[in-house]
């Protein structure tokens, strides 16, 4: 897949040129503003900008046309779930989808069995952003865009989601691109990272390299007891045994870095 | 005894041009609520005329129009089709009169929407019909009503349009509002204050219906 794309956004403009391979999952991280959803958007046809989007041998943009997202083959995570609240998750899956074992797989997966004739103002946000999931994974698109999809999330669920996914896109070879502030949901699913930073790419960097050169890692201390310390890394808790450490002056509210294997 | 047929006539009138004019505003308000183009304020200002402009104005130059004098009345003359002083006639001056009126509240109803519940059915490959029609349409039931009832209505107590396309001829094109002028001009009071109270009390409930569907929504 390749972009190449310009769109003047006020403050900067959106410059962005890559190539993603066929298949691979890539994270776009970066500060809020600095362009991670409109380059989504772009891609999905949601928005118009000027340049190219090439997705296998066909054009999606380029200075001739502008093909209509309905023709795209795309997934979309929007980051408000954009549900519809006229319909219940059941028919939500039926209006996009006439695969119904398929539904009811992803249904099963998400835990929205038992709601499934639930209407969208009846649900946590939590139970929203799975079916938004739901909704995008269950039409087998070839490019998947999620916008912070797993944002509404509580930890445990989001490991069983995303394990899934990960799976999901491996077995049907989506090409995945989600904008994530969360180092954790980076690790876990990206092949690929790449930074932007007011409308550029400033890193772009396969996962592995990231591991090495990131194996320090930043973590709070929230407790020490007798045997165990207690470390806060990327939202999650961790356990850690006291003799790991080599500071004796180990403080609780502290900030220490840490090796951290993946 | 009071002659029923001028309440008949508004409400045959009004059924008739609200039924036409929701599948001619319907299509529009979408267009207009998805458009970003940069003639859309001119095309919104052509359709709010009606609204603005005097009834006697439009009625006026829909007679013009409408009469065997215009090419276009001559032509329709020579087709047997007479439109000026008929019922159809003043179906015709309503459909332009009541057409804001139907349309507003729909194309307001559309762009308060969610933009990215819409994106998310093109997302799934579904046409601009089908989301209007499955999405859209579904999720706008208060601004629906306020459309249907209020067009119902303004065409109910419709008066100068009515009056100059269609003159006040009985059983053909005198509806409530033009026989109540009549009766103010014949004097007669008492029937007057009748047909006024029985148009009062219509719109008193008609309003009533929009403001409770209004509220049953919300609270949804």
């Amino acid at each position: 897949m390749q972009i190449d794309i310009k769109k003047d956004l006020g403050e900067f403009n959106l410059r962005v040129k890559t190539k993603i391979e066929f298949g691979s999952f890539v994270a776009l991280m970066g500060e809020s503003g600095a362009g991670k959803s409109t380059l989504l958007r772009v891609v999905a046809g949601l928005e118009y900008a000027d340049g190219i989007v090439k997705f296998g041998d066909k054009y999606w943009l380029d200075k001739t046309k502008n093909i209509p997202v309905q023709k795209r083959d795309i997934g979309f995570v929007f980051q408000d779930f954009a549900l519809f609240e006229n319909m219940s998750i059941k028919e939500h899956l039926s209006f996009v989808s006439r695969d119904k074992k398929l539904a009811n797989e992803l249904l099963k997966e998400f835990n929205l069995e038992e709601i499934s004739d639930l209407y969208p103002r009846e649900l946590s946000g939590g139970q929203k952003q799975r079916v938004a999931i739901c909704r995008a994974l269950v039409t087998k698109p070839k490019l998947l865009l999620m916008d912070e999809p797993f944002s509404a999330l509580d930890h445990k669920l989001k490991l069983k989601v995303q394990s899934f996914l990960k799976k999901f896109v491996l077995n049907n070879k989506i090409t995945t691109i989600m904008v994530t502030h969360d180092r954790a949901d980076l690790f876990r699913l990206a092949d690929r990272v790449i930074e932007l930073k007011a409308g550029k790419i400033v890193d772009d960097k396969l996962k592995s390299s990231l591991i090495n050169e990131d194996r320090a890692i930043e973590a709070e201390v929230l407790g020490i007891d007798n045997d165990f310390v207690q470390l806060l890394i990327d939202r999650k808790i961790y356990r850690v045994p006291k003799e790991n450490f080599k500071q004796k002056d180990l403080k609780v509210g502290s900030f220490i870095s840490i090796s951290f294997d993946i | 005894m009071i002659d029923l047929y001028p309440f008949w006539l508004s409400f045959k009138l009004a059924s008739v041009t609200t039924f036409i004019l929701f599948f001619i505003s319907l299509p529009i308000a979408w267009r207009l609520s998805q458009s970003r183009s940069h003639f859309k304020p001119i095309f919104e200002a052509l359709f709010s005329l009606p609204i603005v402009l005097p009834p006697s104005v439009l009625g006026f130059y829909m007679l013009l129009l409408l009469s065997s004098n215009s090419k276009f009345g001559s032509f329709l003359s020579s087709h047997g089709i007479e439109l000026a002083f008929s019922f159809t006639g003043i179906v015709i001056a309503s459909l332009i009169y009541s057409f804001p009126f139907m349309l507003q509240p729909l194309q307001s109803g559309f762009e308060s929407l969610n933009k990215n519940m819409i994106k998310a059915s093109f997302v799934a490959k579904k046409s601009s019909w089908t989301t209007l029609f499955k999405v859209a349409l579904p999720n706008i039931k208060p601004s629906l009503i306020s459309a249907v009832v209020v067009t119902f209505a303004h065409t109910v107590g419709e008066f100068g349009v009515v009056l100059m396309v269609g003159g006040s001829i009985p059983q053909k094109t005198k509806v409530a509002s033009v026989a109540i002028y009549d009766l103010v001009e014949q004097m007669d009071y008492s029937k007057a204050h009748l047909y006024s109270g029985l148009m009062l009390g219509f719109s008193f409930v008609v309003l009533l219906i929009v403001y409770i569907s209004n509220k049953k929504f919300k609270l949804v």
